[in-house]
């Protein structure tokens, strides 16, 4: 609550100074450079030579053990590039917190090199014209991200441009209790693919005791907008207008669909007749739901994996599906999610944009990628990384995680699959989880909910994009 | 008889401990869960119930999170005390010389001074995030501890707490220590703040939180190796959303409630008398 207040008044307030602080905040972004040319535009790696040690920024919201994977991972480029780059870590809490802290350093002109940023954030960073697309880099160095998996760049890119580098990557996924299927005589080798089937499943799932108080629920996940988006996706439909924001900025955000009404009733189905439990947006008690045995089957990112492994260490077994689909017919593949690297521009010289890209590059080459994927459970994005044998040896130790690698090499790229940018994202992702809140736990009439939220975010999309000029 | 009947009854009396004792158990137990969850294995703290009382004991969280190597907490402890300290020292000297000129020196305008004081109070502090970040910058002290502080060093609400201290204070001491030959410096050191001493600790203790709490500030303002973080931000570096442990995060958090929960516990009664002298009249 305190969070959510502080956000919006500093977001206002933000607004509100851009105007006033425009003035100063170009005139320091100017200062900095040294015979550097665009905002935008991509020196080769020559700047760097005879130029002694370029010192980079680089801000992140990594937390725990993948702060700990980051922080090596950058101790090693520090290593190999001692006397030619070193890189800082900064540590800024959130992505949230990262994405206003950059906004602020914008105006004060005290921006990293190099900012993490998470997915939803992407539209406002191509908007915010202070970065160098990726792809201006790949130019300069004439070479290609052929070794990037073309589904994970697919989101990051847009008119065939990648703008920035996919980091740390995730995917959704269907988790079940392999130990309560084979106890209900299902196979987990066979995880439900629809909505029918999961409805069948969680019959045989449920188990009530003697009081005829449910023990264990068939099914049970988060109402998190996240899935919603999977969903849309995974049923080939475009979350938002205009080719999914890709074709030019998004008006409207698709909530109140014929997919979506029917997956809500089906939700709100579950809920009455007992087979799911009353869960809402929070992620960590849908978790927790599962790792305790209160539900047989769940929704959650590739990220949670090891955590549930660990968890549900002898207590149960854990397999995987493929995250399902709302129609038998739905052909499409869900969008991957997380955050993404991006070199800053503004303000910066040749040489500290130059180093920047460096560490980027290096942070997305195959062992750095079987490293990071090995010890923080995040999906590679390097397609050679799979094929180290560290990485190998992990998916080995981790059948589940073959699902995944599956799942994404199923899916046909599209705009659909590639996910919606807008400017107003996060926004609409509250708004997707108020709908479904309404819809399953006050049993509002899903289309109602839906197109009330639907409405409710015109407003906010339609002041985003005529912030960034139209 | 008459004794008797002004005591409350038993009823009541007991009613009123009850209300009490779950009061103090509803806004206790997150300290509590706090505080005993750090000493706690994980497992033992997702246990549903939570077995908070379970009996196996451990350090070694506190351990782990006062080593976690994202953001070291040594450093930001150290920069959250010299933040809390320094905002401290720097409003107690501001809001006593600032409250001194009001009160008993004939400035001009003094009224009309102290209303633009106050009116710093009602500016809401994420609105001049911006404009401070860039004065700072343009001072040229980025990467130093100065710019974690050098905004907070003057305060309009210690200003008033302590101007309605002083307007309290006899005007007859004033004029026999003025008649007596008694300087500006000399009455407000040896006789003026001894005797203000509950408004002092109160804005001693307020100025001291508002600084070890700090954390948007920190936030915007670090931006190069972690060098500026408070404990405040450090401590997000425990959470962790896939398989991290709570007990972790509850011992850090239990490392940042520390000082407050002394000062809460030691200056309470200085804390309340002062912000009540300085509101009745």
């Amino acid at each position: 609550m305190r969070t959510t207040l502080r956000r919006t008044v500093l977001g206002l307030s933000l607004a509100a100074l851009a105007a006033t602080t425009a003035a100063c905040g170009s005139a320091t972004a100017n200062s900095g450079g040294s015979g550097s040319g665009a905002t935008d535009a991509a020196p080769a790696a020559s700047v760097l030579d005879g130029k002694g040690e370029v010192s980079i920024d680089f801000w992140h919201a990594m937390t725990g053990k993948n702060g700990e994977a980051l922080q090596n991972l950058a101790d090693q480029f520090n290593a190999k590039n001692k006397g030619r780059i070193k890189v800082n870590l900064q540590f800024k809490n959130t992505y949230d917190d990262t994405l206003s802290a950059y906004k602020a350093a914008l105006n004060s002109g005290q921006a990293p090199d190099v900012v993490q940023v998470y997915d939803i954030g992407t539209r406002f960073m191509i908007d915010s014209k202070s970065i160098v697309p990726v792809q201006s880099f790949l130019d300069t160095d004439k070479t290609n991200a052929a070794d990037i998996q073309p589904n994970i760049a697919g989101y990051y890119s847009v008119d065939n441009k990648l703008y920035s580098m996919p980091f740390n990557t995730s995917m959704p996924l269907l988790y079940l209790n392999k130990t309560a299927f084979e106890k209900a005589g299902l196979d987990p080798a066979h995880p439900p693919k629809t909505l029918d089937e999961i409805t069948d499943a969680a019959r045989k799932l449920t188990v009530k005791d003697a009081s005829g108080t449910v023990t264990q629920y068939g099914f049970g996940a988060a109402l998190y907008g996240w899935f919603l988006e999977q969903w849309t996706a995974v049923g080939n439909q475009e979350y938002c207008d205009q080719g999914n924001g890709r074709d030019a900025r998004g008006t409207t955000v698709k909530l109140a669909t014929d997919d979506h009404v029917k997956l809500l009733q089906w939700w709100k189905k579950l809920v009455d007749e007992g087979l799911a439990p009353k869960l809402d947006s929070n992620t960590t008690t849908a978790d927790n739901t599962f790792t305790s045995g209160k539900v047989a089957m769940t929704l959650e990112s590739t990220g949670s994996l090891s955590g549930f492994l660990k968890s549900a260490e002898g207590k149960f077994e854990i397999a995987t599906g493929n995250y399902p689909k709302i129609n038998a017919s739905d052909n499409g593949g869900p969008i991957i999610g997380g955050a993404s690297l991006w070199v800053v521009g503004k303000g910066k010289d040749d040489q500290h944009k130059r180093a920047a890209w460096e560490f980027v590059k290096f942070l997305s080459e195959k062992d750095s990628q079987a490293t990071w994927h090995t010890s923080t459970g995040y999906f590679p994005i390097s397609k050679s990384a799979l094929d180290t044998d560290v990485d190998k040896q992990w998916v080995a130790q981790r059948p589940q995680f073959q699902t995944a690698i599956t799942q994404l090499q199923g899916t046909a790229l599209t705009k659909a699959t590639q996910g919606c940018l807008l400017g107003a994202m996060p926004q609409a992702r509250k708004a997707a989880e108020q709908a479904m809140q309404a819809a399953v736990l006050s049993g509002t009439d899903p289309k109602t909910a839906l197109q009330q939220q639907e409405q409710a975010m015109a407003g906010p999309i339609k002041d985003y994009n005529a912030s960034v000029g139209g | 008889m008459s004794r008797r009947a002004t005591r409350p009854g038993v009823a009541p009396t007991v009613l009123t401990y009850l209300w009490l004792a779950v009061a103090a158990v509803v806004l206790l137990f997150p300290v509590l869960l706090t505080v005993l969850g750090g000493f706690l294995p994980s497992n033992a703290l997702l246990h549903q119930p939570p077995q908070l009382f379970g009996g196996h004991w451990t350090v070694r969280n506190y351990l782990d999170a006062w080593r976690q190597p994202v953001v070291p907490l040594a450093p930001a402890f150290l920069n959250s005390l010299f933040v809390g300290l320094t905002i401290m020292v720097g409003h107690l000297v501001t809001s006593c010389l600032a409250a001194y000129a009001l009160v008993f020196l004939r400035t001009p305008l003094r009224r009309p001074l102290f209303w633009v004081f106050l009116a710093t109070i009602i500016i809401p502090y994420e609105s001049i995030v911006v404009p401070n970040a860039l004065f700072i910058r343009s001072l040229g002290v980025n990467d130093n501890r100065l710019a974690l502080v050098l905004p907070f060093l003057a305060s309009g609400f210690g200003v008033f707490l302590l101007r309605q201290a002083f307007l309290q204070f006899p005007r007859e001491l004033r004029e026999a220590a003025v008649i007596d030959g008694c300087g500006h410096l000399r009455f407000l050191f040896t006789i003026l703040l001894p005797g203000s001493r509950p408004a002092l600790t109160a804005i001693a203790v307020w100025s001291f939180l508002q600084g070890w709490n700090m954390y948007f500030w920190p936030l915007i303002i670090s931006s190069s190796n972690n060098s500026l973080n408070t404990l405040q931000t450090a401590v997000f570096a425990l959470k962790d959303n896939e398989g991290g442990s709570p007990a972790v995060l509850l011992a850090g958090i239990t490392i940042t409630l520390v000082p407050t929960l002394l000062l809460v516990i030691f200056g309470q009664r200085w804390l309340v008398r002062g912000f009540t002298a300085g509101a009745v009249k």
